[in-house]
């Protein structure tokens, strides 16, 4: 179980995303591996780039996307950092470095887009190959 | 709808190649960028939004599951589109669409040593491809200009 008091924030030094569809792509440069997030998943993404938040305040902020109370949902929010973390793509910080502020990053427009609620979910794919690129 | 594999590793690819410069370089395959670009050559890539892409760069674009790397020859602004050729390829011409550039060349790695795009050779490089490419009447047009200029 995650301590409480334990923040959490996007480790960027080794690795860089983008969103396609709506669903967040990740590549780990330490360990070449790639992955991807489904749409909760990618919303704690966003929230995690944008603050340095708790699983608390993960599952408050994405519960507030989803019409549903934060504890409903903080052991998947739980799971899918632990699982984050595992791989590398997150960092623990000390807690309170960083308020939570109001606008933490779940905007009116995401609210409205946001589907049912899925258990956020992160897919490990497997090692990237060296790029080739070519003149042919 | 749940990403498919093939579409995370697609995205995957685009994002290695334009973030190569924070994660590492490209491999460059292939003779027809010599003897600018040879077999082997790593290479330090970087996003570029079309606007600022000039003539004589090297631009990697995809192509399918490729990453043609080639030089621009010409930019069509109102299409948003570039013409392209290879430097070893003279008879052949690409266009291509602006969404599909994904990065320009900024670096070469060839036997330890570093070229970067603004050192002498580049520069060069990017000089002789753009006066062999461009008609004759339009190099003598630049020449003119630039004559005249120094007047």
């Amino acid at each position: 179980m995650t301590p409480s008091d334990e923040r959490f924030a996007v480790e960027t030094t080794n690795s860089a995303w983008r969103v396609v569809g709506g669903e967040v792509v990740i590549i780990n440069a330490e360990t070449t591996y790639y992955y991807s997030l489904n749409e909760s998943g990618s919303r704690v993404w966003k929230l995690l780039l944008e603050h340095e938040l708790s699983v608390e305040e993960i599952a408050t902020s994405l519960g507030r996307v989803y019409a549903l109370p934060g504890a409903s949902i903080r052991s998947d929010v739980s799971k899918l950092v632990e699982q984050l973390c595992t791989e590398q793509l997150l960092v623990r910080s000390s807690a309170g470095e960083r308020e939570l502020t109001q606008a933490n990053g779940v905007g009116s427009e995401d609210l409205a887009a946001a589907g049912p609620y899925v258990a956020p979910d992160l897919v490990k794919y497997d090692t990237l190959e060296e790029l080739v690129v070519s003149g042919e | 709808m749940a990403m498919t594999r093939e579409a995370a590793r697609g995205a995957a690819r685009d994002l290695q190649l334009e973030s190569s410069s924070r994660l590492a370089p490209v491999y460059f395959h292939g003779l027809t960028m010599l003897p600018f670009l040879a077999e082997g050559d790593l290479l330090i890539t970087e996003p570029v939004p079309f606007e600022e892409i000039r003539p004589g760069d090297v631009v990697t674009y995809r192509d399918a599951d490729f990453y043609p790397t080639r030089r621009v020859i010409e930019i069509q602004p109102r299409k948003r589109r570039l013409v392209i050729r290879a430097d070893n390829l003279p008879m052949r011409i690409f266009h291509v669409e602006a969404d599909d550039v994904l990065a320009r060349v900024v670096e070469r790695r060839r036997g330890g040593q570093r070229l970067v795009d603004g050192d002498l050779e580049w520069r060069w490089a990017r000089v002789r491809a753009l006066w062999r490419f461009r008609p004759l009447s339009r190099n003598l047009r630049l020449l003119v200009r630039g004559l005249l200029r120094r007047r």
